[in-house]
């Protein structure tokens, strides 16, 4: 018997506190030893999902179904989500008005597909998930113990330098790290091994502990556990200590500022996406991320320059940002010019690893930024 | 899409601005042993010639611990021989005359005390170089970029050198140049004359762009605010020549939406929503419109034999709007 449904809550600490009954109330039978399909669907997980802002709640546009209430705190708002008769509740945790974190217990399909998507995937939404790719999965995930991983390539773009057309591959063991070093390092698979989601277990003190799967636009579902403690720790780590950092470095350091004095002074640096394995069709790669359409979110004007050499003009359809993007065949440059939101430069790499090149590096100066 | 080609004078400066800064495609030869850009197009006013006469050489670099400075002039065609005094001329005085570069605002952090001036000239036809050398003695180290072998090369056919042995050290071999990204600079002032579509298709980027942060009171900046912001370099240029930019702009606006022209094929209804007397471009259908848009343009463009901006303007029945520009951008144009 699961927990069935977040209650209201009026402060952080409750908030914590029913966090923690949803946690613990999940089961002790692991999902992937578990035979009756009912009890498998039945089973109500806790999820946490990371929404990147740039903008106040009331000014985002909302949906017709969902409404927010005030809680004690500012910061913590209830998110009222009506279905026919039903109402539930998940909790909109803004302590980062720039790294928001959604916690529910609604069904994936209804909290994922019908609410967050919506909210965010609409143009001009000034929403974005957080985007981890493989490689910051990787990293983040090297330094727990992980009991079960999905690597997921597709090869969007047909490249025809990488033989796999799609790869699938979810695992589970009681610790899975040499399985990941050795599907990275396979000649074949490794081509197409790229992380789409990585399960850990942290556990702070003996006997308390959360187990959650962080996937590649920033959901975190959490599989079992008995610990809030662990989880908000984990959690922090995940957005404070590598997201953030990494918007702020990008936003910051490798974003160009062109300020006139005498002359005209460049500050900042171009950012670089480099391919271990060339695009084949580079026009018909630099028309189809410009299409408007998800994930890739980017629409705007392609020209060419010269042989498998296109200039982007990109509108980011999250915030309409205007930046260039310009394509070699082994290479993407990224100019993004200062106070354009860096998000995007997240989600760019997090889907050229996804589906055109696992393999490929964001750079900056002179070595891989992340 | 759109065919786009940066003119060579836009792919020299590109090429000399990556010699001082980290990147992975030009080797940073300049960045590498402390010189680095400092500014491009820095105009340096000459009074000692006159009022309202100086020079702006494309980019300029620096090094603190050397107290030096080099200028990179970039040339794909030859030199101007016809001015007075000439661009070398005044390159030479500044050389000679360090204070005029301290008196800039610059920020090349130097100091006046045995400052050293370098000049270097990047050309991509020598040829036109040996030619002028007839006529003007150049008397700069001539560095000559070989685009079909992806080269930099110190040419030796007037024996000139860097002041700084530390350049002339850095120069004396070859720099291999892998590929040359433009992203930096894709457009600079030798490019306007033939790339209207580029143009107006990025400011209609930037309006949708900074239409969605105004608040309901605010209103669009004006057409010369936004083309700067969106091509700072344009900033360089003299006060005529951006005016005729900015006209010539407003043109193909006129031309191309119906508001103002019945006759458009860029049925801008169907893709535009007004709110309190604003225009708003639909977010659904807001790629379709982009695509429509350079389509219509990139006719329009193909219809005028276009030799050079004023071209486009005068036509019957077409009024020009007067237009807003702050002329605190711009100096007399200087060189």
């Amino acid at each position: 018997m699961g927990y069935e449904a977040l209650p209201r809550v009026s402060t952080r600490k409750e908030m914590y506190a029913q966090l923690e009954c949803a946690i613990s109330n999940l089961g002790q039978v692991p999902l992937e030893e578990m035979e009756d399909e009912d009890a498998i669907t039945a089973r109500k997980y806790l999820k946490a999902f990371i929404i990147e802002s740039n903008s106040y709640l009331d000014k985002i546009q909302m949906l017709p179904d969902i409404q927010f209430e005030s809680t004690s705190e500012r910061e913590l708002k209830l998110m009222k989500i009506t279905d026919g008769d039903a109402i539930s509740y998940s909790y909109l945790d803004m302590l980062d008005s720039r790294y928001w974190v959604l916690y529910s217990l609604d069904g994936s399909t209804r909290i994922k597909t019908e609410i967050i998507k919506k909210l965010i995937e609409s143009n001009n939404s000034r929403l974005d998930y957080a985007w981890f790719s493989s490689k910051l999965l990787g990293k983040i995930g090297s330094r727990y113990p992980k009991t079960s991983f999905s690597m997921r390539f597709h090869n969007t773009f047909n490249n025809s330098n990488i033989p796999l057309k799609k790869l699938s591959i979810r695992l589970w063991a009681e610790d899975a790290s040499g399985i990941i070093t050795n599907l990275f390092e396979n000649e074949d698979i490794g081509k197409g091994a790229c992380l789409t989601n990585i399960e850990t277990v942290h556990s702070l003190t003996q006997g308390r502990y959360v187990k959650s799967r962080l996937g590649m636009e920033g959901a975190i579902n959490i599989s079992g556990g008995n610990s809030i403690n662990d989880f908000l720790e984990y959690q922090t780590e995940i957005i404070q200590g590598h997201y953030k950092p990494l918007i702020n470095l990008i936003e910051e350091t490798y974003s160009t500022d062109y300020s006139i004095t005498d002359g005209i002074n460049i500050k900042g640096q171009i950012l670089s996406i480099k391919l271990k394995e060339k695009i084949t069709n580079v026009e018909s790669f630099s028309k189809d991320i410009l299409k408007g359409t998800k994930p890739f979110r980017m629409t705007g004007f392609v020209n060419k320059l010269g042989d498998n050499h296109y200039l982007l003009n990109v509108l980011d359809l999250h915030t309409y940002g205007h930046f260039d993007l310009e394509i070699f065949e082994d290479e993407i440059l990224i100019n993004l010019p200062k106070g354009i939101c860096g998000n995007i430069v997240t989600r760019l790499y997090a889907l050229c690893q996804a589906r055109i090149d696992p393999k490929a590096e964001l750079m900056g100066d002179s070595n891989a930024i992340i | 899409m759109q065919l786009y080609e940066p003119s060579m004078h836009t792919k020299l400066v590109n090429l000399s601005i990556l010699l001082g800064v980290p990147n992975h495609s030009v080797p940073p030869v300049l960045s590498e042993n402390d010189f680095y850009l400092g500014a491009i197009g820095l105009r340096i006013p000459l009074p000692e010639f006159g009022s309202g006469i100086g020079v702006a050489p494309d980019t300029g670099f620096s090094s603190q611990i050397n107290n030096t400075v080099l200028f990179i002039e970039c040339k794909s065609g030859g030199l101007n021989t016809m001015d007075n005094p000439t661009q070398l001329a005044k390159f030479a005085f500044v050389q000679k005359n360090p204070t005029s570069v301290v008196r800039t605002n610059n920020e090349f952090n130097i100091h006046k005390d045995d400052l050293q001036i370098d000049f270097a000239i990047l050309c991509s036809d020598l040829n036109k170089l040996i030619r002028d050398h007839a006529i003007e003695k150049i008397e700069f180290p001539v560095l000559q970029y070989k685009e079909a072998e992806e080269e930099i090369i110190h040419s030796n056919f007037n024996g000139a050198k860097f002041k700084s042995d530390k350049l002339q050290k850095i120069f004396s071999s070859q720099i291999k140049v892998k590929r040359l990204p433009i992203i930096l600079f894709p457009f600079g002032s030798c490019d306007k004359d033939r790339n209207l579509t580029y143009i107006v298709k990025n400011i209609i980027l930037i309006i949708i762009e900074e239409n969605n942060d105004l608040n309901r009171f605010e209103r669009m900046a004006s057409l010369n605010e936004i083309v700067l912001r969106r091509f700072p370099v344009l900033r360089l240029m003299g006060k005529e020549e951006f005016a005729e930019l900015i006209n010539t702009t407003e043109f193909v606006f006129l031309k191309v939406f119906p508001d103002s022209n019945p006759k458009s094929k860029l049925n801008i209804q169907k893709y535009i929503t007004k709110k309190m007397g604003k225009v708003f471009i639909r977010k659904t259908t807001i790629s379709k419109f982009l695509e429509k848009l350079e389509n219509t343009l990139q006719e329009l463009e193909s219809k005028m034999i276009q030799k050079k901006l004023s071209d486009f303007i005068p036509e019957e029945g077409i009024e020009q709007f007067p237009i807003d520009i702050d002329w605190s951008f711009f100096d007399e144009k200087q060189n």
